[in-house]
């Protein structure tokens, strides 16, 4: 068939949707755009080798075990939270800092702000798009760390009620409690929350960082800055406090600091909760609420930039 | 994309600096780089979506615009595997996607092979046919002479010629004949003719087809080429004109 023949078979010109009225706010373009962003993701070899990698170095921590098995769970727990941590925050900054640079580079972003497209929908389809990613990479992770310690759990079980095969019943219901209780603390679940939210924040401040960088590699840079402040400034903010009083000067310029820099120490509750000490519900909200606050700020300051951005 | 310094753009009676304004518009930019690990399909469905269609409209559109470009076979395959004339055409049908009003397509034919150009070209042609209204930006010179009812000419960022392309390059005090099969007698009878009478006769040469179409024959890139070498040849004796009288 030739190209006329097609084309005549192809409906002259109606307009029909241009008089369709439109909508300033459309879920199904920002859903079109998250769903891409999750497709190029998936795509991209990078994303597999982190995955792997996150997994190895929980699978790693079985073999870390010869020691007692509250240590054993121990060591399991923090390697395995921590590696979560690391990764879904490299994930965050790596997958981020490349999105918007790439597509005005490629110049992909011209055909899609050509389409009836708001701007703050195409940003706000991005980040869905990595936290989409994020929350699935965190899910995966979380889903092995629990299967790799409850078949722990399970082996110590049988380990213990092997040993104390003539013991009296009631020692070995407390010995078997005892694994239990070492094993899975409910707790941990608002610890990975938390862990999440952490990436979310750092998707969102590396989205803001990468509006205004020259590079990719700059805006990793930033972040890479970000990330070991936002981790020893709690410190350093005690310290400052602690020569210099709380005057209103200081409390200002510690308030822009902790803006530009998030105290992301504030969110390794897991540190504390693997180590025993439960956690208040209370500084659990405040800690998630203080995550999606800035998530939000940085979010919509991106969406600022980007709209008085000349592409 | 760009705020203005001064003054205002409409499109069909909207300020062009709203989004709404899009709806009403089809862009192929310049070397148009799309998402490489996106199929053909899946980069129509794509921008099909941005524009709110879904469903069976989508599915039917985005089938209609795949046979239209000819890109039907290589609807599964990445983009990151097409050739230039092919992402060109993968373009066109993008913009096309929401059934626009205006197309504006830069240099839409810049380093595509002369088979490619062509398809290009007919398409564009197609367009126009359909009472689509097409903004056509190029500097091959000869392919606008083809497409375009109304030229504007840009220099230095100012307008400096602007019209219907018939009229300004018309050249008001010469006409051409083409005659085929005309024996050596005829001709010299016609010269005689106009030598007797107060016109002059400027040239007389053989007519000769075009590069392109040439090309084309060769390598039987074009189904139309014989019918294109029989337009071309009148064009190339009007371009020689044009050349001499300058």
């Amino acid at each position: 068939m030739t190209n006329r023949e097609t084309a005549s078979a192809l409906q002259p010109f109606n307009g029909a949707t241009v008089v369709k009225r439109h909508r300033v706010f459309s879920f199904s373009r920002v859903l079109a755009i998250t769903s891409n962003t999750l497709t190029e993701l998936t795509r991209l070899k990078v994303f597999y080798v982190l995955l792997v990698f996150g997994l190895l170095l929980i699978g790693s921590s079985i073999f870390m075990a010869q020691f007692s098995f509250q240590q054993e769970f121990q060591i399991l727990k923090d390697v395995s939270l921590g590696s979560i941590s690391i990764f879904t925050s490299l994930l965050a900054i790596v997958a981020t800092a490349r999105m918007l640079p790439q597509d005005i580079e490629d110049r992909t972003v011209y055909t899609i702000l050509a389409k009836p497209v708001p701007r703050f929908e195409y940003v706000v389809g991005k980040i869905a798009g990595v936290l989409v990613l994020l929350a699935i990479s965190t899910l995966v992770m979380v889903a092995a760390f629990l299967t790799v310690l409850y078949m722990r759990e399970e082996a110590v079980l049988h380990a213990t009620a092997r040993q104390m095969a003539g013991a009296p019943p009631d020692q070995l219901a407390d010995a078997l409690r005892a694994v239990r209780a070492s094993a899975f603390n409910v707790d941990l679940v608002p610890g990975i929350i938390i862990i999440f939210l952490k990436a979310c924040l750092l998707t969102a401040l590396t989205l803001f960082v990468s509006t205004f960088a020259t590079s990719t590699i700059f805006t990793i840079v930033v972040m890479v800055f970000v990330y070991f402040i936002g981790h020893l400034e709690a410190t350093a903010r005690e310290y400052w406090l602690h020569e210099h009083g709380s005057g209103l000067i200081t409390r200002v310029f510690l308030a822009i600091v902790a803006l530009l820099f998030p105290d992301l120490q504030a969110f390794n509750l897991v540190d504390d909760i693997v180590a025993g000490t439960a956690i208040s519900t209370a500084v659990f909200i405040k800690t998630a609420l203080l995550g999606i606050f800035y998530t939000v700020i940085y979010t919509l300051l991106a969406v600022f930039v980007f709209y008085g951005k000349e592409l | 994309m760009v705020s203005p310094t001064r003054g205002r753009t409409e499109i069909f009676g909207r300020d062009s600096r709203l989004v709404e304004s899009r709806e009403a518009v089809g862009f192929l930019p310049e070397n148009p780089y799309f998402y490489k690990y996106l199929t053909g399909e899946e980069t129509l469905r794509f921008f099909g979506r941005l524009c709110g269609m879904k469903g069976t409209t989508l599915t039917n559109r985005v089938n209609e615009l795949l046979d239209l470009v000819r890109l039907n076979k290589a609807r599964d395959r990445r983009l990151g595997t097409y050739s230039k004339g092919m992402l060109q055409r993968i373009g066109l049908a993008q913009a096309l996607i929401h059934d626009p009003r205006l197309m504006v397509l830069d240099e839409p034919t810049a380093g595509v092979d002369p088979a490619g150009s062509r398809e290009i070209r007919d398409l564009i042609i197609d367009l126009k046919r359909r009472g689509i209204t097409v903004l056509f930006s190029s500097h091959l010179l000869a392919q606008a002479q083809e497409i375009c009812d109304r030229i504007g000419i840009l220099a230095d960022g100012v307008l400096v010629r602007e019209g219907h392309l018939q009229e300004l390059i018309a050249i008001e005090n010469q006409t051409e004949l083409v005659i085929a099969d005309a024996s050596d007698e005829l001709v010299r009878e016609i010269e005689s003719l106009v030598t007797r009478s107060k016109a002059k006769l400027l040239e007389r040469r053989r007519s000769t087809t075009t590069l392109e179409t040439l090309f084309l024959e060769s390598t039987g890139g074009s189904h139309k080429a014989s019918a294109a070498a029989k337009a071309a040849a009148g064009r190339q004796t009007a371009d020689e004109q044009v050349r001499k009288q300058k």
